[in-house]
């Protein structure tokens, strides 16, 4: 139970919201939707990226990993936990969107999914990343009822906001990875 | 997360540093990484004498090459099988 759900739900949900806490203070733009209300899309939304990674890890289970984080998410923007029936299914539909495509890319012989002795390629999961980017932008947009600016909006916030999350974690590693080779070394 | 999963994500982002040509090996260290990648996916031994003769790494001066298989073994990515001299080497798993 530890090892398989509270310790991945805790650390990918807290990755979630610092990822989230950072997109807060990138560009982004608002715009007044087809349904009359003004809606708002992240340039640089990186919690896109922890969402690929926790499905490219822990498959369909990423879904109920990624909830507690989405909805503290929720909370840090408005302040609240009371929201509408589409706050309350968007962040649902935004988790599953990663899991959906590795799993079907998987069912179109793509399987780059995680498992014992296979270890993806970093750009094939991008690529899984960017079509979960293509179903999460058209997705919302049917869900909130969005113009095309804003899903153009979503998708490159996808995108670009999942490199730069792909492109820190890459150097925090290799930080790690010096730090312990200089140890290693003696050198201080 | 569960160590197999952490090993896993460090190995992808390995992966994109090294492809992206950030990691922190030399061109000749990269070489000597390769030839011995290379001699290990044919199912030959890394032993020096292949490692120094492979066409990746002939014309690297002995000095370069000494110092670049040091390094690697320093960085863990390479291992020697057997004793100090044996001169046989394994890769790293990671």
């Amino acid at each position: 139970m530890w090892q398989n759900w509270i310790l991945p739900t805790l650390v990918i949900s807290h990755l979630y919201l610092a990822s989230y806490w950072v997109t807060t203070w990138a560009p982004d733009f608002t715009i007044a939707s087809d349904n009359g209300v003004f809606a708002t899309a992240s340039l640089f939304f990186m919690p896109h990226g922890v969402r690929v990674i926790a499905a490219w890890l822990y498959g369909w289970r990423s879904v109920f990993i990624l909830i507690p984080g989405t909805y503290a998410a929720h909370f840090l923007r408005v302040g609240s936990w009371s929201m509408s029936w589409a706050e309350f299914i968007g962040p649902m539909f935004g988790v599953s969107c990663a899991a959906f495509c590795f799993w079907l890319l998987a069912r179109l012989g793509a399987d780059w999914r995680l498992r014992p002795g296979f270890v993806a390629n970093w750009k094939d999961v991008l690529l899984a990343g960017s079509l979960a980017a293509v179903v999460n932008a058209v997705g919302s947009n049917l869900l909130f009822g969005n113009g095309w600016p804003v899903v153009a909006g979503y998708f490159f916030g996808d995108i670009i906001g999942m490199l730069a999350l792909f492109g820190v974690l890459m150097l925090v590693f290799r930080a790690l990875r010096m730090m312990h080779f200089r140890a290693d070394r003696g050198e201080n | 997360m569960e160590a197999p999963k952490l090993a896993a994500l460090r190995s992808l982002l390995h992966g994109m540093e090294r492809e992206l040509g950030l990691d922190d090996l030399s061109q000749s260290q990269r070489d000597v990484y390769y030839a011995a990648s290379l001699l290990h996916g044919a199912g030959e031994p890394i032993t020096t004498e292949l490692l120094q003769t492979h066409p990746l790494t002939r014309d690297i001066p002995r000095p370069t090459f000494f110092r670049s298989l040091k390094s690697l073994l320093d960085r863990k990515l390479m291992y020697r099988s057997g004793g100090e001299r044996s001169g046989r080497y394994v890769l790293s798993q990671d």
